[in-house]
């Protein structure tokens, strides 16, 4: 048989795949594998997989073309996921041969709703296993989930703080700058651990920052974690069973601020108090510390006035007694007064001279005071002695 | 003495002579003690009243 040129058998293999799949376009489930992409020049090729277990089943190279390349932006703006590699994504896509390049499938949409199905569909399964398995730190009361993370008592005031968040970051310049100037002048004392707080491997090192802190000897008040606000991607380390575990059993307050705008992922719901940024969270600490300190100054005024109030009821006490000692003295002497004089008046009364002086006299004979009316016999003498002198008298008749 | 006991105290004698349970005699006596008592709870008012208001004065500092 003669041979035939290589481009004889590309160009054979161009009609054919022109003949099968020219000018259709479907729907297809791939894993991304390797990308290499141009933002500046505007396409992207990456790879496609699909595995079973471990081993790779089918693989193809595809492309993005300039004109399909605003599906990248518009996918990560939807999703919150960064394009990258080992996602699966629902793609519609078309084959394209070029004897040169080969064989490519052409990406022209990619579907956001699978994604963020999956991404939903993952999540839920990851709730249902912590509520399953770790029953212990998360269980579901009135579809709530409830964790021992939140169960956690405060203290009365945060002082100790253990920060994990990424180096040099918005997210640490932030949180710090806010609990360095807040107007209280309240002083934190922060323990950093920082690690990688986003992409693939972020669940990985802040759960071994978790375990250091776990097995420091001081225990903290409370971790923060928090991260940057600024891109919206890449939040899927804070969705993982890992994550999850770590937070939900965590022995002191976990604090997230992890700057999700759409989203509330796996961490916000196990963690004791999930803000919105860095800066919410440090106002959240700033706050919860600032009730203390009113209360403080709430309970020195009550202490004022309820000591006021003892002492003046304590100087009304007394001069009221004081009063009642005066008045009472007083009225005391007054009526041995009147006692005496009531008996001064009585003695008066019954003195006979008194009692001459009323009109009364002494009746005597013979220098014996007689009293009845017996004793006497007409013809007797009888003195009678007034209050102002003597009569002599001689009795003529007695009844 | 206690405040509490010198109070107490002073409630009995002006009772007593409230009720003119006193003998005259022993009138001086209770007056005098009566009148020593209202003195030393006076003083003693304003001694706490002294550390009250110093009190005061070192709240207003901090606020």
């Amino acid at each position: 048989m003669s041979p035939i040129r290589l481009s004889d058998l590309a160009y054979t293999i161009d009609s054919v795949l022109e003949e099968n799949f020219g000018g259709k376009a479907m729907w297809v489930l791939a894993e991304t594998s390797d990308i290499k992409n141009y933002p500046d020049r505007q396409y992207c090729f990456l790879g496609l997989v699909e595995r079973e277990g471990n081993q790779t089943v089918a693989k193809l190279d595809a492309v993005i073309w300039r004109k399909n390349y605003p599906i990248l932006r518009a996918f990560e703006a939807a999703t919150g996921v960064a394009f990258a590699r080992n996602i699966q994504l629902l793609m519609l896509v078309s084959v394209t041969y070029s004897p040169i390049y080969g064989m490519r499938l052409e990406i022209h949409q990619i579907d956001h709703a699978y994604t963020m199905g999956n991404i939903e569909r993952e999540r839920q399964a990851v709730l249902d296993t912590l509520v399953r398995e770790h029953s212990q730190y998360v269980w579901l009361d009135q579809g709530q989930y409830i964790t021992s993370n939140q169960m956690l008592d405060r203290p009365a005031v945060w002082q100790r703080i253990a920060l994990i968040t990424a180096p040099n970051s918005d997210g640490w310049r932030d949180f710090r700058q806010e609990l360095a100037n807040n107007p209280w002048g309240y002083q934190f004392v922060i323990d950093e651990y920082l690690t990688q707080v986003q992409g693939q491997g972020a669940d990985k090192a802040i759960c071994t920052q978790l375990e250091q802190i776990a097995g420091r000897a001081t225990p903290y008040d409370a971790v923060v974690i928090v991260r940057g606000g600024g891109s919206q991607l890449d939040f899927g380390a804070f969705d993982t069973l890992r994550m999850g575990v770590a937070v939900a059993s965590f022995p002191y307050p976990i604090l997230a601020g992890i700057g999700h705008d759409r989203n509330i992922s796996i961490t916000d719901m196990m963690c004791h108090q999930s803000v919105k940024t860095p800066t919410k969270a440090a106002v959240f600490l700033i706050e919860h510390n600032r009730i203390f300190e009113e209360n403080c100054l709430q309970l020195a005024y009550r202490v004022a006035e309820a000591s006021r109030v003892a002492m003046q009821n304590a100087r009304e006490e007394v001069d009221i007694l004081t009063d009642r000692f005066r008045y009472g003295t007083q009225t005391y002497l007054r009526n041995r007064h009147v006692e005496l004089a009531e008996k001064a008046t009585t003695v008066r009364h019954l003195d006979p001279i008194n009692v001459l002086r009323r009109g009364y006299a002494l009746l005597s004979r013979n220098g014996q005071i007689l009293t009845s009316a017996d004793a006497f016999r007409p013809g007797d003498d009888v003195q009678a002695r007034f209050a102002d002198g003597t009569v002599q008298l001689i009795v003529t008749d007695a009844e | 003495m206690t405040y509490q006991e010198a109070y107490e105290q002073l409630t009995f004698l002006v009772d007593e002579i409230e009720n003119e349970a006193v003998p005259l005699d022993e009138l001086p006596g209770r007056i005098r003690q009566a009148t020593e008592l209202i003195a030393f709870c006076q003083q003693r008012l304003r001694f706490v009243d002294e550390d009250y208001q110093q009190a005061l004065i070192q709240l207003q500092k901090r606020q």
